[in-house]
């Protein structure tokens, strides 16, 4: 039964953010296929690419290299047989609900006894009957979600994609239509069968998908491919169910965290976290190490903002992370207890330390100074395929908190600082 | 690139910025003297290449003159509508009108008047070519800093209260920073509109009377006269230049500087910068520039009465002193006005009555044109400005191309687009909507390359996705999408095309003169003439006329757009 209808073949994606830097990678020689029958989630922190590559599946964008097919036959253009369900729903505010479900029927030149039959047919399925002559600024998010979704389904796509569909909308709408969705895959009057969709909620993927591919950032690469066997319906909260969430959580730390030291050598770039944030991680890990996806929860942040705010403070020696916990470091506890002025003598010290400044205090000598182009081509050079302007921003404002860098924002240039701190 | 020769650059920057800074003194004091030059009704205008640049000086100079009393008619106008809500329900609707009037009308009476004010020196002329200027200027500045004042936060209101500010400190701090990118923005695209009655604001025949100050567009207007050719592209090219050097030496430098008051921006790194910026700012002239404003606050601070203490009282809003005072300013401003509108209404009722049927198909000829323009227009805008929109690329390349174009004063161009016009057999009759096309088509393209780049990716991507192709992709897509912004580019259109009628209806040509029916042509062969009642008769129907399409017309439309086609709604 196993056909690959869509082929995904060492797709690279590279996309240039201004003339002349080079081009920054998004996706990197990703080889995927996608089944009849499969339900597949594309997990993975924001910026590593999931919706660029569920956009290539669709054809909406073409690979620099690598071929992507659809049953065989290379894609060119839009996908035919592909049907999407958009974070922010991209209904047609000129049209009504009906409207806006038949809208894409017409364009297939159906005959108008059938459109009208579909669209009633998929309105039903989402609980929208009653609701053809609404215009859509007149309903909530999630009702907006659902026109967004029996437009897909009315057209009866072969695969369907769907952008992260529930982020959008306030935690408890996701959570029901999350849960009517579920029931849809399972429903056997629904001849969708073959679904991929981009989250970065684990627990949206656990609920939803049988396969669960978890992708890492900088560049966008496949890190894991995991099947996910629980039966349908499935109950969030069982045992069952949590282990599977678990044990992804567990893969993911691993693979993002690695117990072993951070490499001194190499230069790697910053974590995009301010130091403000780093600090407000002390204080929350003070009294007891707290495990990273409970902060990202009771902070109500992505996680992938807390992994960047736990791997800085990692890199600063203040935090280490047994298994999936953030603990303080004996010197994290210390500057947790230190004054205003000690905290910042000691994380200047730190910050000195750390290769990338080394790198770049090495080419500022007392009285020089670095325009934005000249920094801008020595990042780029120093940590490629990373936008050098978001590096530069990182690294200004750590630079300037530690005293270690004095950046004019009048004239530009960045500078050391006239006087030692 | 490596930034070593620190010292060379700054010595280059700084002989740069002070020949810039000579060039300037020099070129102010010879305006003073042009100023003060003994009137001469028929001033003779040379068509010599080598007195081009001195003219241009001159044009200049007019137009920021205008531009400084834009500014400050701006700042007035739109803090007494805004701190005083009885004023402001007589001033806001009353901008509206303003806006509308064929200022082109005035021209005359204000002509005579300033000549008469100032009998011996060219200073009433001048200062009727500026006003004239100004009138072109004014009011999308006015709403701008208007806006600008109502979206201030309370909380800023509110800190400035607590610092004891008064009306002038507020003002300085925080009314100015909040309004500056706003009001630097609208003061570029202001400069542009106000060139476009230039070759008019400079010469213009009243009676049989000529009125010339010397300048770019009285230089074009000569060479017009004269059917001088080579005379005519000089002028164009000079004209390109001014408009070019302006727009990259002075109005980018500005914007870009204007970034630094965006309220939302709280990143500090690397910004856009431009060489201007980059020059001062190497140069130790520049730094000696920089510092004026600190001295000019440090200067102020001594002057104003220190700000009340923190935490206390809030100063009062400065309400104009209610009572007597405010009710006799109030007499005054109604005095005068009514009676200028009495005469207005006697000048026009004295017109026969056999006159008015006239005025009125000329009126409607003008309409069909308007409408003729903008049709015509949309057929080339819409696409490109869709395709512009939705290609950055494209846009950021163009964006110089159109935004010079689009500056450019149309009747300059007149001369040529009409010889042509004729060569291939048309009259005026039809050539008329081609030239007010000319300069009316840019607000479309503008509004619907901005309106299709708001279009969210996601609504691109479902379109793509759900196969809208060809004309389903134009009628069910892409025109709904650009609707709300296509309405606002064919009312600022209009309002052009209406006012561009005035010179594009009646034009000379090779020392003939061509005339078209229409409410422009009688506008001008009334001004021609000094025909004043039938002048006034025809600016108030063309005010009249524009001010009813667009509370009608446009508003239902404009309402449509808001209901139905605003993403995100």
């Amino acid at each position: 039964m196993n056909t690959p209808i869509i082929r995904i073949d060492r797709v690279s994606l590279e996309y240039q953010t201004e003339r002349g830097a080079p081009p920054a990678l998004i996706l990197k020689d990703i080889s995927l296929e996608i089944a009849e029958n499969e339900i597949v989630a594309l997990l993975g922190p924001s910026g590593c690419g999931k919706s660029t590559l569920i956009r290539l599946m669709a054809g909406l964008l073409s690979p620099t290299r690598g071929t992507v097919s659809f049953r065989g036959k290379p894609v060119e253009g839009v996908c035919p047989g592909v049907a999407m369900v958009f974070q922010n729903f991209a209904l047609f505010p000129w049209l009504t609900v009906e409207g806006n479900v038949l809208a894409p029927l017409e364009q297939a030149g159906l005959p108008a006894g059938e459109t009208s039959e579909r669209v009633q047919h998929a309105l039903g399925m989402v609980g929208l009957t009653g609701y053809e002559g609404v215009f859509p600024r007149e309903l909530s998010g999630g009702m907006k979600q659902r026109v967004g979704i029996a437009r897909a389904l009315a057209v009866k796509p072969e695969v369907l994609c769907m952008d992260e569909p529930f982020s959008a909308l306030d935690v408890l709408t996701a959570e029901s239509l999350r849960n009517e969705l579920g029931h849809l895959c399972a429903d056997p009057a629904n001849p969708l069968r073959t679904m991929v969709s981009v989250t970065h909620n684990i627990e949206e993927a656990v609920y939803l998908a049988r396969r669960i591919i978890v992708l890492a950032a900088h560049p966008g690469r496949i890190a894991l491919d995991i099947p996910n066997p629980l039966p349908y319906p499935r109950q969030p909260g069982t045992p069952a169910f949590e282990e599977v969430v678990e044990k992804i959580h567990d893969i993911l730390t691993t693979h993002e965290l690695p117990e072993a030291e951070p490499s001194a050598s190499a230069l790697e770039p910053l974590p995009t976290a301010t130091i403000g944030e780093v600090l407000g991680l002390l204080a929350l890990c003070e009294e007891t190490p707290r495990e990273i996806f409970d902060l990202g929860d009771d902070l109500n942040k992505p996680f992938d903002q807390i992994l960047q705010a736990v791997r800085a403070a990692e890199l600063l020696g203040l935090v280490h992370t047994p298994h999936d916990h953030v603990a303080l470091t004996k010197d994290g506890s210390r500057l947790q207890s230190s004054t205003l002025h000690e905290k910042k003598a000691f994380l200047a010290e730190r910050i000195a330390r750390l290769p990338l400044f080394q790198f770049l205090l090495d080419k500022l000598a007392p009285g020089k100074k670095l325009d934005v182009a000249a920094l801008k081509a020595l990042l780029a050079s120093a940590i490629p395929g990373r936008d050098p302007l978001e590096a530069a921003h990182t690294l200004i404002s750590w630079g300037r908190y530690a005293g270690l860098l004095a950046w004019d924002s009048k004239k530009e240039v960045l500078s050391l600082p006239a006087k030692a701190p | 690139m490596s930034p070593a020769p620190e010292k060379n650059r700054t010595l280059l920057a700084d002989a740069l910025v002070i020949c810039v800074l000579g060039a300037l003194l020099y070129a102010i004091l010879n305006v003073a003297k042009e100023w003060q030059a003994p009137f001469v009704a028929d001033t003779h205008i040379e068509l010599s290449l080598s007195k081009l640049p001195e003219y241009a000086l001159y044009s200049l100079a007019r137009g920021w003159a205008a531009m400084g009393l834009s500014l400050l008619f701006s700042i007035g106008y739109a803090t007494w509508a805004y701190y005083d809500a009885r004023a402001r329900a007589v001033l806001v609707p009353l901008l509206d009108i303003l806006q509308s009037i064929p200022v082109l009308g005035f021209m005359p009476g204000l002509v005579l008047a300033l000549v008469m004010v100032f009998p011996s020196t060219k200073f009433g002329l001048e200062l009727a070519c500026v006003l004239m200027i100004f009138t072109a200027q004014v009011w999308n500045m006015v709403f701008s800093y208007y806006d600008s004042l109502k979206a201030i936060p309370v909380e800023l209101r509110d800190l400035g209260n607590l610092c004891g500010y008064g009306p002038v400190r507020r003002f300085l701090k925080i009314e100015l920073p909040f309004a500056a990118q706003g009001l630097i923005y609208n003061g570029m695209v202001s400069m542009a509109g106000g060139w476009f009655f230039l070759t008019i604001n400079e010469a213009f025949t009243l009676g049989n009377k000529n009125f010339q100050l010397p300048g770019i567009g009285s230089y074009m207007s000569q060479a017009i006269a004269q059917g001088n050719a080579g005379a005519q592209v000089a002028a164009v090219v000079a004209m390109g230049v001014m408009i070019l050097a302006v727009d990259r030496l002075i109005w980018w430098p500005l914007v870009i500087w204007s970034r630094k008051f965006k309220v939302e921006d709280t990143a500090s790194g690397p910004r856009e910068s431009t060489a201007v910026g980059r020059m001062l700012a190497r140069s130790h002239a520049g730094d000696f520039l920089g510092a004026i404003p600190t001295h000019v606050a440090s200067g102020l601070r001594r002057i104003l009465p220190p700000p009340g203490k923190p935490g206390s009282h809030p100063a009062p809003l400065p309400q104009i002193p209610p009572g007597l005072a405010y009710g006799a300013v109030l007499v005054v401003i109604f005095a005068v006005g009514g009676f200028g509108l009495f005469q207005l209404g006697l000048m026009v009722l004295r017109l026969p009555a056999g006159e008015w049927a006239g005025i009125l198909i000329d009126a409607g000829a003008t309409f069909l044109r308007v409408l003729a323009a903008l049709a015509i227009s949309s057929l080339w805008t819409i696409p490109v400005g869709v395709w512009i929109g939705l290609n950055p690329k494209v846009g950021r390349a163009l964006q110089p191309v159109i935004q010079f174009a689009a500056s450019f004063p149309a009747p300059m161009l007149y001369p040529l687009v009409f010889g042509l016009v004729l060569a291939a057999g048309g009259s005026l009759q039809w050539g008329a909507v081609i030239l007010m096309m000319l300069g009316a088509q840019w607000y479309i393209l503008f509004n619907v390359a901005a309106g299709a780049q708001a279009i969210p990716s996601d609504m691109v991507a479902c379109a793509d996705i759900f196969r809208f192709r060809g004309l389903a992709r134009w009628r069910k897509f892409l025109l709904p999408a650009v609707f709300p912004s296509l309405v606002t580019g064919w009312i600022t259109s209009a309002g052009g095309a209406w006012n561009a009628s005035i010179v594009s209806e009646y034009l000379e040509q090779g020392g003939k003169l061509f005339t078209a029916t229409g409410l422009g042509a009688t506008i001008s062969e009334a001004t021609a003439a000094g025909d004043f009642n039938k002048l006034a008769a025809s600016v108030v129907v063309m005010a009249a006329c524009v001010v009813a399409i667009n509370r009608t017309f446009w508003k239902s439309l404009q309402r449509l757009g808001d209901r139905y086609c605003r993403f995100g709604g």
